[in-house]
């Protein structure tokens, strides 16, 4: 099955990438963000849109642009993309509000199976990481990229 | 129940790579998600990387 998605901009090292939103209430110029955290061993995944009025990016936004499916997949592939360069690192997703942790495991449930064929999906109860299950609530969510 | 997609391995997407976007890759955009995630991960329990 053909699933739409964006094209996206990266800087050389993959740890950024752009796209635009083009929806009911325009085009969005959004950013995507795999951040270094204190642990070198996990980055951490962020996400959000450029907002015109203040001039920068905003994570808190919702932008009801009707394209939340595409959007989603193209962040899964920003995924993709962001592990040809760095495979062997954990990749940790949590929303900055319920709403978008809940839209993060839509998105992960959505594309459920094509996904665990390349990555080990886990998530946060509290302290734990466990298998990511569908059907179930996390506050996060950890991939680890499978290695041939 | 509309749960499961697939991903055509042949639809990804274009990625274009942007130079210009280099001189801002050590600057943390998302602040409040970096300190946010480093609160959690100082006492969660990684799995085991397999």
């Amino acid at each position: 099955m053909k699933v739409e998605k964006y094209n996206l901009k990266a800087e050389s090292e993959f740890t950024r990438f752009e796209f635009i939103s083009e929806g009911k209430k325009g085009t969005i110029r959004k950013l995507i963000e795999f951040q270094k955290t204190n642990n070198p061993d996990v980055f951490n995944l962020a996400f959000g849109d450029f907002n015109e009025k203040t001039q920068d990016f905003d994570d808190l936004v919702v932008t009801d642009n009707g394209d939340t499916e595409k959007v989603l997949i193209t962040v899964v592939h920003a995924v993709f993309l962001f592990y040809t360069k760095y495979p062997n690192v954990f990749v940790f997703a949590c929303g900055s509000t319920k709403a978008r942790t809940r839209l993060y495991r839509i998105g992960i449930t959505r594309y459920y199976q094509e996904m665990k064929k390349d990555f080990y999906l886990y998530g946060q109860i509290g302290d734990n990481f466990v298998e990511f299950e569908i059907g179930k609530e996390y506050e996060g969510f950890l991939v680890q990229k499978k290695l041939l | 129940m509309k749960t499961q997609k697939t991903i055509s391995l042949q639809n990804k997407p274009l990625v274009a790579i942007d130079t210009k976007l280099d001189k801002f890759r050590d600057k943390v955009i998302f602040t409040k998600k970096l300190e946010k995630a480093n609160k959690i991960l100082s006492t969660a329990k990684l799995p085991s990387k397999k």
